[in-house]
């Protein structure tokens, strides 16, 4: 009966509240993180911290505060910036729902970006799944601008854009955790590249032929992600277009993009394009033959294609010659391209951001073979080889385009 | 016949105490001893060690066969007599006690470092150890009977956490397959078959189960069920993270967790894995809490060996602490797991000579 | 007082010492109580007198049964040669009869209800059994109510209580034996089991606990329950209060033994599993699908009762990542105005919870489905505009609430509420941390609790074979064996089916 008296006042100690213990309102979530270059090998740090209160039900709402409060802090690094920040916001600042990092694209191409990256991984609640995105104008900027008019908190704007990130393929899926593995083997990283700055529009008929800021468009919400920075060493080295990161991902033996919709020049007519969607049919065979020097590298792809639209109103679904020759012309037109990526990446980059470096793997027996055979350098001077095949699988659901003329069956 | 607190315990009870107590390595700092002399063939380095660690396990089983019934100290007492019973059952105590302290301080590691950053460690290291000492105070069949409860549980969530990883799964990171070298590869195996010293300390249970054919079926259940599981998830870590980078991560097993997601509602699991994991450890070193105090008590040739529970548990957290910082704890633990091969290795070769000298002796009388 | 527990006081053979005795040990007359007939019997020509307890005995039955036939004159010869035998086997037409010669025993026949039957010169005395306590009709079940399934409860009569078992087996091995506890007021316990079935240790330890109680008087079946517990400060149960027959019949048939006692509309089984605590009797009333499905239901509703204030708890405070973001928020809005920690939050709505159900227990019927809706309404929404508690907190501890009435047996609701109690500090300690550890410990203590000698998960743990009901359970034709770890002697329920062709169904 005494040891019952004991356990009973137990629950006292608990009043008393512990170490970890988190109220969740006194709470500050942190949805976004800018970084920028600060003076003085500083970093400045911009936290986006969502306000519970806007977009609750009627009971949380309250009505004259903003959805989201941004601040900015001059620090050495992100953590001690989060520990600058508990003197000016109320709450305690918390990073467990923190999915994205916006870095300014000076930031990234200066030598201290790798320096804050690794340093920030060690705490434990930065995760590692957080998104990297490289901005061209700075962080604050960028985070200030992006006030998405559909959505009313700003955390949501970043989860649903993952989404369509995935879906599209325009912009390649860049963690914190794929950075940090491609630095420590020497290979290609890319990241999203996005901006609020919509000065540059210029219009190609080319539908993604762009790159984060390039979109033509008109008003609507300010930002855009649009094709990719190329980072390696940790450091960025430059940028590729939307439509050359679809062919990137294409390249990839495993990439998260399994259909696009992409357009292509008309065969027989030179005003008119041609809008495909286009489906991996299974993933890229690439045969290397590293025993060459220069090394020989072979990739056959296989596609499907939905032919959607054509603005030449040719009768391609019906006439199977024109099929062919419009299957002669799109096979040419991707081969072209992949080339053309390919080469970009061999000459301009000198690194492989096709990931084919796990292939090369394969053919040693040894780590230390493998490391002193230098993939980087015999990729640059590699001899590849593009080998498309393509099937058409359906045209719409119209058989014939109208035509004009009346001259009677379609 | 009615269930009495010496109750038999059955062979699946016996085998999931060992799937799950063995099995546990894979989300500990085991793990990344093992990369960073395996590198990407990390992985082979359990199977290779369970295969080095059969050898003295079969020395120790052919001295065991012929003491049919009789557990291992019993059969020291009967060989070594009572000077060289007591010292073997002695130091097989002292390479439990040190892995068990270093163990229990390496969880306690993880815990404060992945989930509670703020709390002190000597309170989690304390209330670990308190429920551990409670689990073992209730004996054997507790130890056992949870096991069994709780073993499917833990499989699935296993395999539910793989499925959910398994977009970002790349075989080919496991490339190229043998690592550092096959020479490389078969002496890491060697130097760490310490891992799976268990198999020897659980030849002190023999007389609670049915029989030693029983025994060696669960035991041989056991440990090949939970080194392939060892394998096959160092195989997922690789193919996950990639090497080198799964060597700087601190605990694999952890951070695979944190990227698991339940659809796109729930993004953040890991709690949910945490908590299967946390429950498990506490049966964990509950059974080597229970093994510590059965092993010292035996050498002392005392029959009431629950009282030690608590003062072993106490005993265990003391040394536990001793260690500074996280990598030291790592660097004790690799010391450790390489004197214990030598350990485990030396012992059922003495034990093997005791028990032919003994023959001898009495074969000729 | 004059009844020693040892000496036996004989009779005399003189009538009035005997009744004088008598008189003086009940008090007579001021105990209004002892009703003494005194009677001719024409037949023997001898003084008699019957004597009962007003109240304890059925006056018509000894009206008609012992009193008339005495009286009535008649001329036929008697065979026996002993007039005690001639009134016992020629005379009274009463079904019972038998014979003592000690005061002990008449005095406990006596307030049993028996009718006393003192000859003059005789130095035995008979006894009729003529028990005739007021006791209620036999009625529905009020807690283990079924909708498929008879609807019969035990009432406080032992007789008719074992009527009932009896009428629900039919079988000559059914045994009901009867141990007397209590020192002052002696009351009988029936012990009930099948004697080819029941493990004869386990019958043994049980009668052996019985008989071994030292009391003043053990009232009714509660109260002998606790006498019996070897673990009284346990929050677990080792035995279970039934008040349906059938159910107590469906133990029977496993190798449990049942206690029956007056005065108490139910029976206790012993020994008893966790699984015994958490099926219902419906589980085989219906077929197959339909008890799985409430069988799952119910264990969901069981994990839901014990967790989820401490899962809330430890996610809210400690592990908030693991909430959706926009829940998160939610919360997180709703709880800015709120002034209380959550702990605090919680259990003032568990206590209001608490308040509510023991109130509607006790509150007259008329006015119970208002106690419901003032509680539910009143408490719930006004506490959340008021900016007491948040509404998420409403939702938690209704759905706590209602899934522990799932839990069929009370004394499992008890304890399931209580631990909910000891998770909630743990998770407000230390989250999942704290929830891990007391659930281990939790594990560990179930798993070695043992209820008179069977483990208290088997046949889980430790594995035994059986009727594969445990958790889950199969049609009946292939619930074939009896659950062994209460080590029946006869372990097959259910030869199998053979078909024409010899498969085995």
């Amino acid at each position: 009966m005494r040891r019952l008296k004991f356990l009973l006042a137990l629950p006292l100690l608990f009043a008393a509240g512990c170490w970890d213990q988190l109220e969740l309102e006194e709470q500050a979530f942190v949805v976004v993180v800018g970084l920028d270059k600060g003076p003085n090998n500083t970093v400045e740090v911009t936290f986006q911290i969502a306000n519970p209160q806007i977009g609750s039900s009627d009971i949380g709402t309250a009505d004259n505060e903003p959805p989201s409060d941004t601040i900015r802090f001059t620090a050495a690094d992100i953590l001690s910036a989060k520990e600058l920040a508990n003197s000016v916001v109320t709450r305690t600042i918390n990073f467990a729902h923190l999915k994205t990092i916006i870095i300014h694209e000076g930031l990234a191409r200066s030598e201290q970006f790798p320096h804050v990256m690794g340093a920030a991984v060690r705490d434990p609640e930065m995760r590692r799944e957080v998104v990297l995105i490289v901005s061209r104008e700075k962080a604050y900027d960028f985070i200030q601008k992006n006030r998405p008019r559909l959505e009313t908190r700003p955390h949501k704007y970043y989860e649903l854009m993952q989404r369509r990130w995935q879906e599209t393929g325009y912009v390649p899926y860049s963690t914190l955790s794929h950075y940090l593995q491609s630095q420590v083997i020497d290979a290609m990283f890319l990241a999203i590249y996005a901006t609020a700055d919509e000065k540059h529009g210029r219009a190609s008929r080319s539908a993604d032929d762009y790159l984060a800021g390039e979109v033509p468009k008109k008003s609507g919400d300010p930002v855009q992600m649009m094709g990719a920075a190329v980072i390696e060493s940790g450091r960025m080295v430059g940028t590729l277009t939307g439509q050359q990161m679809r062919w990137t991902q294409v390249l990839r033996h495993k990439s998260s993009v399994s259909s696009f919709i992409t357009s292509f020049t008309d065969p027989l007519d030179a005003e008119a394009m041609v809008t495909v969607r286009l489906f991996k049919d299974g993933e890229p065979k690439i045969d290397m033959n590293l025993r060459k020097d220069p090394p020989h590298i072979r990739v056959s792809l296989k596609l499907r294609a939905q032919i959607l639209s054509f603005t030449s109103l040719q009768p391609y679904a019906t006439d199977f010659n024109k099929q062919r020759l419009l299957e002669k012309h799109l096979v040419e037109e991707i081969k072209n391209e992949l080339t053309e990526v390919i080469r970009l990446s061999q000459k301009k980059f000198r690194g492989d951001p096709f990931e084919w470096q796990l292939i090369a793997r394969k053919k040693f027996m040894t780590l230390p073979a493998y490391h002193a055979y230098n993939w980087p350098n015999h990729f640059k001077r590699a001899h590849v080889d593009v080998d498309v095949n393509l099937r058409f699988e359906n045209f719409g659901k119209q058989r014939t385009p109208y035509i004009e003329t009346g001259s009677g069956a379609p | 016949m009615g269930a009495s607190n010496e109750a038999k315990i059955g062979g699946r009870e016996f085998a999931s105490i060992f799937m799950i107590v063995v099995g546990m390595k894979l989300s500990d700092i085991t793990v990344t001893i093992l990369y960073e002399s395996g590198e990407t063939a990390g992985w082979m380095i359990p199977l290779i060690s369970l295969a080095f660690i059969l050898i003295p396990y079969t020395l120790l089983m052919s001295v065991m066969k012929r003491w049919s019934g009789k557990g291992l100290p019993e059969v020291l007492f009967q060989v070594g007599g009572k000077f060289g019973g007591t010292l073997i059952c002695l130091a097989f105590f002292a390479g439990a006690l040190l892995m068990t302290a270093v163990t229990s301080r390496g969880y306690v590691d993880i815990i404060n470092v992945m989930v509670y950053q703020q709390s002190p460690l000597y309170v989690l290291y304390f209330m670990l150890m308190g429920a551990a000492s409670y689990v073992a105070h209730r004996g054997f069949e507790a130890i056992a009977r949870i096991s069994w409860v709780l073993i499917f549980l833990v499989e699935a969530a296993l395999v539910l956490l793989v499925a959910i990883m398994w977009r970002d799964v790349d075989w080919l990171r496991l490339n190229p397959w043998a690592g550092p070298g096959i020479k490389e590869i078969v002496k890491t195996g060697f130097v760490h078959s310490a891992m799976f010293a268990e198999i020897m300390l659980a030849s002190v249970f023999i007389p609670r189960l049915d029989s030693l054919r029983t025994f060696r079926l669960a035991l041989r259940v056991g440990f090949t069920v939970s080194g392939l599981k060892i394998a096959f998830f160092m195989a997922v870590y690789t193919a996950v993270f990639d090497y080198p980078e799964v060597v700087h991560i601190a605990y694999p097993f952890q951070q695979l967790t944190k990227n698991a997601t339940f659809g796109t509602v729930f993004t953040h699991a890991e709690s949910f894995f945490i908590g299967f994991w946390l429950v498990i450890s506490v049966m964990y070193f509950g059974a080597y809490v229970y093994l510590l105090a059965y092993l010292f008590g035996q050498a002392l040739r005392t029959d009431r060996y629950r009282k030690l529970c608590l003062p072993m548990g106490g005993l265990a957290f003391l040394i536990g602490l001793i260690p500074a910082n996280t990598e030291q704890v790592r660097s004790y633990w690799e010391m450790l797991i390489y004197n214990s091969t030598i350990l485990y290795f030396v012992l059922p070769a003495v034990i093997w000579l005791l028990d032919w000298i003994w023959r001898r002796r009495h074969a000729k009388a | 007082m004059t009844t020693q527990r040892d000496g036996k006081t004989e009779l005399s053979t003189l009538l009035t010492a005997n009744l004088d005795r008598l008189k003086r040990d009940f008090s007579w007359p001021a105990n209004q109580a002892l009703i003494i007939r005194n009677l001719i019997a024409s037949s023997l020509k001898r003084a008699a007198a019957v004597l009962y307890l007003d109240g304890a005995a059925d006056a018509g039955e000894v009206e008609k049964r012992i009193i008339e036939p005495l009286i009535e004159r008649s001329d036929a010869a008697f065979v026996s040669a002993d007039p005690l035998d001639v009134v016992r086997l020629e005379i009274v037409t009463h079904r019972t009869g038998k014979t003592t010669g000690a005061f002990d025993e008449i005095e406990h026949s006596l307030l049993n209800g028996w009718t006393v039957l003192l000859i003059e010169g005789a130095d035995r005395a008979l006894l009729f059994e003529t028990r005739g306590f007021e006791a209620r009709q036999v009625a529905d079940p009020i807690v283990e109510h079924v909708i498929r399934g008879p609807k019969e409860a035990f009432v406080e009569s032992a007789a008719i209580n074992r009527s009932l078992v009896r009428k629900y087996l039919r079988d000559r091995h059914l045994v009901a034996e009867t141990i007397v506890v209590g020192d002052r007021s002696e009351s009988e316990v029936t012990v009930m089991y099948v004697k080819d079935l029941a493990n004869p240790n386990i019958v043994e330890e049980i009668k052996g606990r019985i008989r071994a109680i030292r009391a003043d008087a053990v009232t009714s079946l509660p109260i002998l329950e606790q006498l019996l517990d070897k673990h009284p400060y346990s929050l677990v149960p080792s035995a279970l209060h039934t008040e349906r027959p059938d159910r107590a019949c469906a133990f029977l048939l496993e190798g449990h033994v049942i206690l029956i006692m007056e005065n108490s509309p139910a029976a206790l089984v012993l020994p008893i599993t966790l699984w015994s605590l958490v099926h219902s009797a419906e589980d085989h009333y219906m077929r197959w699908a339909y008890s799985n499905f409430m069988r799952v239901l119910r264990l969901l509703g069981l994990i839901v009762a014990v967790m989820t204030p401490s899962v809330y708890i430890a996610v809210a405070t400690f592990h908030e990542e693991m909430i959706p973001t926009d829940l998160l928020l939610a919360i997180a809005a709703t709880r800015e105005k709120v002034p209380f920690p959550a702990l605090l939050e919680v259990m003032l709505m568990e206590f209001a919870f608490e308040l509510v159900r023991e109130a509607a227990i006790r509150v007259p019927t008329v006015i119970g489905p208002t106690i419901g809706i003032v509680g539910a309404l009143i408490l719930g929404q006004a506490a959340v505009e008021a900016n007491i508690i948040s509404p998420i907190l409403v939702v938690i501890v209704a759905m706590t609430g209602i899934s522990s009435f799932t839990i069929p047996e009370p004394s499992l609701n008890f304890a399931v509420r209580i631990t909910r109690f000891m998770l909630l500090f743990a998770a407000a300690f230390m989250g999942f941390f704290g929830i891990a550890l007391v659930l281990s410990c939790l594990f560990a203590y179930l798993t070695t609790y043992t209820s008179y000698g069977v483990p208290f998960l088997s046949p889980l743990t430790p594995h035994y074979r059986s009727s594969a009901d445990t958790i889950l359970r199969m049609p009946l034709h292939k619930e074939r064996m009896r659950p062994m770890n209460l080590h029946p002697q006869d372990s097959i329920r259910r030869p199998e089916r053979k078909s024409q062709n010899g498969r085995e169904q």
